[in-house]
């Protein structure tokens, strides 16, 4: 088999938290090359190490947490690490990622990997430099924030360029939706990955490493990096994406008629022009924020300018949360937007599941499913600022009825019953993010096939429906949210970035120049996509392993339903049956069965015999 | 004279400067094996500073050494004699902005030597907060845009 020369570190350790016990790992070769790095090789420990039907917070789960070959090294973007595990929002696969520095770091700690098995018996936080990994007493920190907790770290341990992933009270209260905070603000944000660490009494991780990450060959790694950075800065949409980031999508999602809108009733928003990326940059943005190597800088650290919580600054605002926290839940002004953020990410809950969720426990205020007495006094109603920031608490404290709105929008419906299921905006038990698929469905099939359940970013599709069609079911629509399922999470594996491709048109087969360059073993575009496949089914082979059905490839009721009550496309919902055709379609096309379970023929053709054997053991 | 300057509020954090900066001196895809290192400090301020040698022109670290390894070059660069050097730390602590760098793969500091007049750093920052002017023209864009706010027509 073919050994790497660089790019992978070759080291992954495994840390037994029942047992206080760390053992390091040598990565073999035939494994890192199959599963290239990031959410590929989450899924492939996953599906090996998990037992199946583990309780998502029991000591069974396994917090993954991978780094991808170009991760840390001389590409643009480099700073991606994967968080996976058994999902406690789904209850199936699992897996979210974060850029910024921590990655970088933990591959000069000497490590691509961390598997985190068994539970400690009382709060820990890890400190990993150079090779080793202590795990040292946290009751200090247990209670803090993410933010406040990384800070302390920082002062304590003397360094402010150690880098730190932490959970913050929501993930210690084992909220669904808790993230895994980086870095004053970048998150793993998706599938309750802040749970899962939570679970397991881990409060914090903090890295420092000064060890060199091996390349094939240096030289060309630097010939690639340059010709793609002279790419980027010549690119004309640089220049807004550094400004506004992905905050320039609310006027075009706002045009477009699919920005999320008091819990997905409406898809725009009259006050759309107070919570853009325009108001960010005159009245909030102070400066830029980037990721490992990133000439982009897409990010924006805003502080809020005015009233009570004037001074307050955050990483973000970006888009999903401009869009869940702000017109879903209809809050006026950018001010408010950026103090939930705050509170979110201090709370340490993703922005995206927790405006969904304050949107939706609105709604069933404001139709009189909740009263005032279950929310302790507060009057939940859209665009009551202080009730929103009031219940973003309740939640990750789980304090009266936001106890039950800390399961997630699906479970809270379940409980809550009357009609309520019916406007819980979820797939698979994880919230959708922010776009309205009324119109736009292969947007919509993208969230009702994503593996980790409604998700944006495995197939942003909602710019082919508009370029193609707001009314057309096609199977046009159908391979391109397949082909994008590929594409976008390959980027996942290898740790690093898509904007750049996307955004500043770097080709997909410069990354796989920069593969051989780092690693010495050479490849092609259609081998990297091959492997992304190859982790699309694997990862869907576990979640079927876990219990999922077709039934659950599906859309909340309220995209069937309710018609958009505004703009261009005015009285759209989508057709059930047709939708039900394009899933039946899209099927077929992934050479699944007609229950969506990939077939055995798939499965091995994708080199994954071993598992085609036991997901269909009669 | 050229000199490197630092526009500390341009500077978005991406740590590129570091990582060339290993490249062209070890070959090492090892951002702290670089003369230059990234602050972000956040939230509070909320900035990126990368600190960087000054090449002052009455360098400290030079004044200081006590091996008399550390001397100011022709061209203004502050430069090592690696044989001379001892590794005793004096500089780092000589140097007003710490910008002397230490790592335990060498004895001898990494201290920025301006890439024999391109430095990479300047070369690949995406944002153009690092510069390598003229010193007459040292900071000239700052200067204009203080200029201009104290213009008498509008
Ligand atoms: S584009 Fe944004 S998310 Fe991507 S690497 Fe750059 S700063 Fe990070
Ligand atoms: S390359 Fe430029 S923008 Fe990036 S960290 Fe260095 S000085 Fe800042």
């Amino acid at each position: 088999m073919t050994q790497f020369k660089g790019g992978y570190v070759g080291k992954i350790a495994r840390i037994n938290l029942t047992k206080s016990k760390v053992e390091t790992e040598k990565v073999k070769p035939a494994f890192a090359v199959k599963y290239l790095g990031g959410r590929g090789w989450c899924a492939r420990l996953m599906w090996d190490e998990i037992p199946a039907h583990t309780d998502p917070l029991g000591p069974k789960n396994k917090l993954i947490i991978a780094t991808g070959p170009l991760s840390g090294l001389l590409v643009p973007g480099a700073g991606k690490t994967s968080f996976a595990a058994i999902s406690p929002a789904t209850g199936y696969y699992g897996d979210s990622n974060t850029g910024a520095m921590f990655s970088p770091e933990l591959k000069q700690a000497g490590f691509d990997a961390l598997i985190l098995e068994g539970k400690a018996s009382k709060p820990i936080y890890l400190w990993i430099e150079d090779g080793k990994i202590e795990l040292r007493n946290a009751d200090f920190y247990w209670g803090m924030g993410c933010l406040e907790v990384e800070d302390s770290l920082k002062k304590d341990l003397g360094d402010e360029l150690i880098r730190v992933a932490s959970i913050g009270q929501a993930g210690e209260n084992l909220v669904k939706f808790a993230c895994i905070t980086c870095d004053y603000g970048r998150q793993a944000g998706r599938t309750g990955m802040g749970a899962v660490m939570g679970s397991k009494k881990v409060k914090a991780i903090a890295v420092r490493g000064s060890l060199d990450i091996p390349v094939a060959d240096p030289e060309a790694m630097q010939k690639i990096f340059e010709k793609s950075m002279r790419q980027i800065v010549q690119h004309p949409v640089l220049d807004i994406w550094r400004r506004q980031g992905t905050m320039q999508f609310i006027d075009w999602t706002q045009e477009n008629v699919c920005l999320p809108t008091r819990n997905f009733l409406s898809a725009t928003y009259e006050k759309y022009r107070g919570i853009n990326g325009d108001i960010m940059e005159k009245t909030a943005k102070v400066a830029d924020r980037s990721c490992f190597a990133c000439p982009i800088a897409c990010g924006n650290f805003c502080i809020v300018n005015k009233g009570p919580h004037k001074g307050i600054g955050v990483e973000g605002p970006e888009y999903e949360t401009a869009s869940m926290i702000g017109s879903n839940c209809a809050l006026p002004k950018l001010g408010d937007v950026i103090y939930a953020n705050y509170l979110c990410d201090n709370l340490g809950m993703d922005t995206i599941s927790a405006g969904n969720v304050v949107a939706f426990a609105i709604e069933c205020y404001e139709k009189g499913i909740i009263t005032k007495e279950d929310l302790n006094g507060i009057e939940l109603k859209f665009g009551n600022t202080q009730a929103v920031f009031d219940f973003l608490e309740m939640i990750a404290k789980r304090e009266a009825v936001g106890d039950l709105f800390a399961e997630g929008v699906k479970k809270a419906a379940e409980k809550l019953g009357k009609g309520s299921e019916k406007f819980a905006i979820q797939v698979k038990g994880l919230e959708i993010s922010g776009y309205d698929v009324r119109a736009a469905q292969a947007m919509g099939l993208a969230y009702a096939t994503a593996d980790i359940g409604a998700h944006h970013n495995r197939a942003w599709a909602i710019g082919y429906d508009i370029e193609v069609g707001r009314e057309n079911y096609d199977k046009k629509k159908v391979k391109k949210v397949i082909d994008l399922q590929h594409s976008r999470p390959l980027f996942d594996m290898l740790g690093t970035c898509r904007f750049q491709w996307l955004e500043t048109g770097i080709e997909l087969d410069v990354y796989a120049r920069f593969y051989e360059a780092a690693t010495g073993i050479k490849t092609t575009t259609e081998n990297l996509l091959r492997a992304s496949e190859r982790v699309y089914n694997l990862a869907r082979a576990i979640s079927v392993r876990e219990g999922l059905t077709s039934k659950e490839d599906w859309l909340p009721e309220r995209s069937f339903t309710d018609p958009v009550p505004e703009g261009h496309v005015k009285g759209a919902t989508l057709d059930k049956r047709k939708f039900k055709r394009m899933v039946k379609t899209y099927y077929k096309l992934r050479g699944w069965d007609e229950k969506g379970v990939p077939t055995q023929k798939k499965l091995d053709e994708l080199g994954l015999k071993d598992v085609s054997k036991k997901l269909h053991a009669p | 004279m050229k000199a490197l300057s630092v526009y500390a509020e341009k500077c978005c954090g991406c740590r590129i400067c570091e990582l060339v900066c290993a490249y062209q001196h070890f070959q090492r895809n090892n951002p702290k094996k670089a003369a230059i290192r990234v602050f972000a400090l956040f939230p509070n301020p909320a900035s990126n500073v990368p600190v960087v040698c000054h090449h002052c022109g009455v360098p400290k670290c030079v004044e200081l050494c006590p091996e008399g390894a550390l001397y100011k070059a022709e061209d203004g660069r502050i430069l090592l004699t690696a044989k001379k050097c001892t590794g005793c730390l004096e500089c780092i602590e000589a140097c007003p902005f710490t910008a002397v760098y230490f790592h335990s793969d060498m004895i001898t500091p990494i201290i920025c030597d301006l890439c024999d007049g391109d430095p990479a750093c300047v070369k690949w920052c995406p944002t153009k907060a690092l510069r390598f002017t003229p010193l007459s023209a040292i900071k000239q864009e700052r200067r204009a845009r203080l200029a201009a706010t104290m213009g008498g027509t509008s």
